[in-house]
């Protein structure tokens, strides 16, 4: 069997609690896993609420954070001891757009710094010449030349402008997998069609597999082949996209597709998300199903463990005690 | 910081209308700066107009008084004192020494604190803890009684080592100042993009981190050279200076011991003071300057400068 690219196995993120804290530990993921073979090029949509690990994740995948337990496996080499070399090959093919195109660059330099320091130190070319090249070619594919924006700083760029910068930084190494967290929450409709586009070419025509992190279900819906759906750090459901989001499963995820809202002005916007009382509300469950409190459909059976994973369909899986 | 000069959209290039639109052309900070270069000027320059041999004992006539009092002497237009010291030649010569002293001082405590504060805030961990309860314990202690028991015991002979012992107690405002700053700029995207470009650890401290900390580092450096000066006058003033070399806190301390004060020689532990209030006002406003370069917010509306 082909080794995965990047291999997520039972990753858990405990913050806080260790010997002496005053606080109790936070769970904010919670024993997922995940594979992304470099074969076939995919767009993974980790989605969920705030709060719901989904950064973590993120920042775990990137090696910003270790796992309190479990394992982060670039190509069956843990993330947490790579020597030197092995790094610089996880850095330069594991690659990363994050959520503010303004905070990702050094207001110090211009914007040629952000590809120069890439050129550098992964030692991709070997002269200015092909350095340039590179970087032009770079910025082509996000529909951005090299004349009008290298020399500038990026408070003078617009929003749309710094995060097509930051794809084509991303893709001028070439990586096999880029983790996008939420790259396009903080741009306008018209850019978000955009970089998504790129997104969908940079799997087509480069196979570059995306790690795509968002809160936002329609962009999932649009551009992702499978999903994961993330709620207080546990995999509520997971599968194709397109078969969760038309046919979701587990009750948070109804409640979550129920209420994005139509753009239709005819339709009412009637979500009717009936809550349980005040006392089940407060009720904090870690050992089982973490939506109990809020669940309109909870039984006693769901405080007891978390549940087993049920295949609805092909493709398709929920934990939810309600399929059995 | 450079402004956008190669910019061929003039829509943009006029963002920034000129040069004089820094701000690090604020008003406090001009200012201070304006005045602690006159008076380094006064003391640089000073040797060139005026014998500094004279600020030695007995080089002149005793206790006279300022020119323009009743029985001065223009060959002494600030007066002499009752060793028989010029006392315009003794502050030519202790300008620059004071300032000397406190810009040793600050700069050794603000290269360990750079060190510390970055290994700290960087690393984390247990170098972290180390090196916080270290900090945390010694900037308790009060200084002044342990620059006292130090400087009784060690034989004071230059400024230099009197730089040194200040220097004990310079480093650990700007440890804790930077570790704080580098703990926030870890977690900033900038940070985050240099570690996915595989930069090293230490070129990202020096070509990300300490660019953006360069406000606050200038600033705990003018708070710093303050603090040493009037740590290193204190130490005078109560005699436990370098005797040979006259300072200002020496010839406050010689004023105080030759009863200056009932005596009425005003022109004797005056103008060390006024010096000092001086030099202190003016790295003040560099510090406060300073300080509204680096956060913005407490520029105000409006008053940009």
């Amino acid at each position: 069997m082909e080794q995965p690219i990047i291999s997520i196995q039972e990753a858990t993120k405990v913050y806080g609690g260790g010997f002496l804290a005053s606080s109790k530990p936070f769970v904010a993921l919670d024993r997922f896993s995940l594979d992304i073979f470099e074969s076939q090029s995919k767009i993974v949509t980790i989605a969920g609420e705030s709060g719901s690990g989904k950064t973590t994740l993120a920042n775990m995948v990137l090696g910003f954070t270790l796992p309190t337990s479990g394992k982060i496996l670039y190509k069956g080499q843990d993330v947490a001891t790579m020597t030197r070399e092995q790094r610089r090959t996880y850095r330069k093919e594991v690659q990363a757009i994050f959520q503010d195109p303004y905070e990702v660059y050094n207001p110090f330099y211009r914007v040629a710094h952000i590809f120069n320091m890439v050129v550098r130190h992964f030692n991709l070319t070997r002269n200015k010449q092909e350095a340039q090249q590179l970087i032009e070619d770079a910025l082509n594919v996000v529909g951005l030349r090299g004349d009008e924006i290298l020399e500038k700083y990026p408070h003078q760029l617009s929003g749309g402008q710094r995060q097509r910068i930051m794809v084509a930084r991303a893709y001028m190494l070439r990586p096999r997998l880029i983790v996008a967290d939420e790259p396009v929450s903080a741009v306008d409709a018209s850019l978000r069609a955009m970089i998504l586009d790129i997104m969908l070419k940079l799997r087509d025509q480069h196979k570059i597999s995306f790690l795509y992190i968002t809160h936002d279900l329609s962009t999932a819906y649009q551009i992702s082949d499978k999903m994961y759906v993330l709620f207080q750090g546990t995999t509520v459901e997971r599968g194709n996209a397109s078969k969760i989001i038309e046919k979701p499963q587990h009750p948070y995820v109804q409640e979550l597709i129920d209420s994005i809202p139509v753009p239709d002005p005819k339709l009412k916007w009637d979500t009717n998300i009936t809550l349980p009382s005040e006392e089940v509300m407060r009720m904090k469950s870690s050992v089982g199903c973490r939506f109990y409190p809020r669940c309109a459909k909870h039984m006693d059976v769901c405080t007891k463990s978390f549940p087993e994973y049920v295949k609805v369909e092909d493709d398709h899986e929920v934990a939810c005690y309600l399929y059995k | 910081m450079a402004v956008v000069a190669t910019n061929s959209n003039p829509k943009i290039a006029s963002r920034r209308v000129s040069i004089w639109d820094s701000p690090w052309l604020n008003s406090k900070f001009v200012t201070g700066g304006v005045i602690i270069v006159l008076v380094l000027l006064f003391g640089l320059l000073g040797p060139l107009f005026w014998n500094t041999d004279l600020a030695f004992t007995a080089s002149s006539p005793v206790n006279l008084p300022p020119v323009w009092d009743t029985g001065g002497d223009p060959a002494h237009p600030l007066g002499t004192e009752s060793n028989g010291r010029d006392m315009l030649a003794q502050l030519v010569v202790a300008i620059p020494s004071s300032l000397k002293v406190g810009l040793v001082a600050a700069s050794i405590g603000m290269a360990v604190g750079i060190l510390l504060g970055s290994i700290a805030g960087y690393v984390g961990g247990w170098p972290d803890h180390i090196i916080r309860t270290i900090t945390d314990s010694v900037i308790t202690i009060p200084s002044l009684m342990v620059l006292i028991a130090i400087t009784a015991y060690v034989k004071m002979t230059d400024t230099t080592a009197m730089a040194l012992v200040l220097a004990l107690f310079a480093w650990p405002g700007p440890t804790r100042l930077i570790r704080s700053q580098v703990l926030t700029l870890r977690e900033r995207g900038f940070v985050r993009m240099a570690l996915l470009s595989n930069v090293p650890a230490l070129e990202i401290m020096l070509t990300e981190m300490v660019p953006n900390m360069l406000p606050w580092l200038a600033a705990s450096l003018t708070g710093g050279i303050s603090g040493a000066i009037l740590g290193a006058t204190g130490l005078e003033a109560l005699g436990l200076g370098p005797t040979r070399v006259p300072s200002l806190g020496t010839i406050i301390n010689n004023a105080l011991r030759s009863s200056a004060l009932v005596r009425g020689m005003v022109w004797w532990w005056l103008p060390p003071i006024i010096v000092l209030i001086v030099i202190f006002t003016a790295f003040f406003l560099m510090t406060i300057g300073l300080d509204e370069i680096a956060n913005p917010r407490l520029r105000g509306y409006g008053n940009g400068k």
